[in-house]
């Protein structure tokens, strides 16, 4: 054997602004690489071997992914004790409705942004997946790919 | 001889990459090659094969830095 290296594809695209805006704050790039607004999107993208820049890319989304867990975890508290108060106090019934219609919304969008996100970066990984092997061919390995568990294992070969 | 590169890649996008038969730097190289721009590194593992074979370079060059004077 010669060497073993850990690498990652890290997610590109983030989709909450406000968790993108906590996790730029918690998290900036040393390097000062920051993300682009591409519509509702935000992407992150590279392309050189800054060191700076590579602990950025690796550190930000862990940032970002928390964020998203604080905030849905804050509605849902927030759900929950909306439903407490109301047993409790003589909360204005159309407030209480309107709140919880609100919150209910909220958790949805934001559940459905990191559903997305999660399929989004699936088919970030694939294609980079098929650009490795592109670029394995090119360099005369042999490869034989093989999907086991939800793994992706690629076995390349060449002879010299 | 072959040279082998066997590449895992988890649904979370975390790559294990083993090499096999590619002596010294080369195999650091070749594999940098293939993640160039795709995936950020974060561990290089250098095997003793990998510095016993730099170390052979180190030792030819200097035999024949020695025969030369």
């Amino acid at each position: 054997m010669s060497c073993r290296i850990r690498a990652s594809i890290v997610p590109i695209q983030f989709l909450n602004s406000e968790c993108v805006e906590q996790a730029l704050e918690e998290c900036p790039c040393p390097a000062g690489l920051t993300l682009q607004r591409q519509e509702t999107t935000f992407v992150v993208n590279y392309t050189d071997d800054n060191v700076g820049h590579r602990t950025f890319l690796r550190d930000f989304p862990v940032v970002y992914e928390r964020k998203v867990s604080e905030m849905l975890e804050r509605l849902r508290r927030e759900q929950a004790e909306l439903k407490e108060q109301s047993a409790l106090v003589a909360f204005a019934e159309e407030d209480r409705r309107r709140k919880e219609i609100e919150l209910k919304r909220e958790i949805k969008r934001l559940e459905k942004e990191r559903k997305a996100e999660v399929e989004e970066h699936k088919k970030e990984i694939e294609r980079k997946v098929e650009i490795m092997v592109e670029r394995a061919k090119t360099a005369g390995f042999v490869p034989k790919k093989e999907e086991i568990n939800g793994k992706v294992r690629i076995q390349l070969v060449r002879r010299v | 001889m072959t040279e082998e590169i066997s590449i895992e890649i988890d649904e979370n996008g975390e790559i294990f990459i083993e090499t096999n038969g590619i002596r010294g730097p080369a195999c650091i190289d070749q594999v940098e090659e293939l993640l160039k721009d795709l995936a950020v590194v974060s561990d290089t593992n250098k095997s003793d094969e990998f510095y016993m074979d730099n170390s052979v370079q180190v030792a030819r060059k200097d035999v024949v830095r020695r025969s030369q004077r």
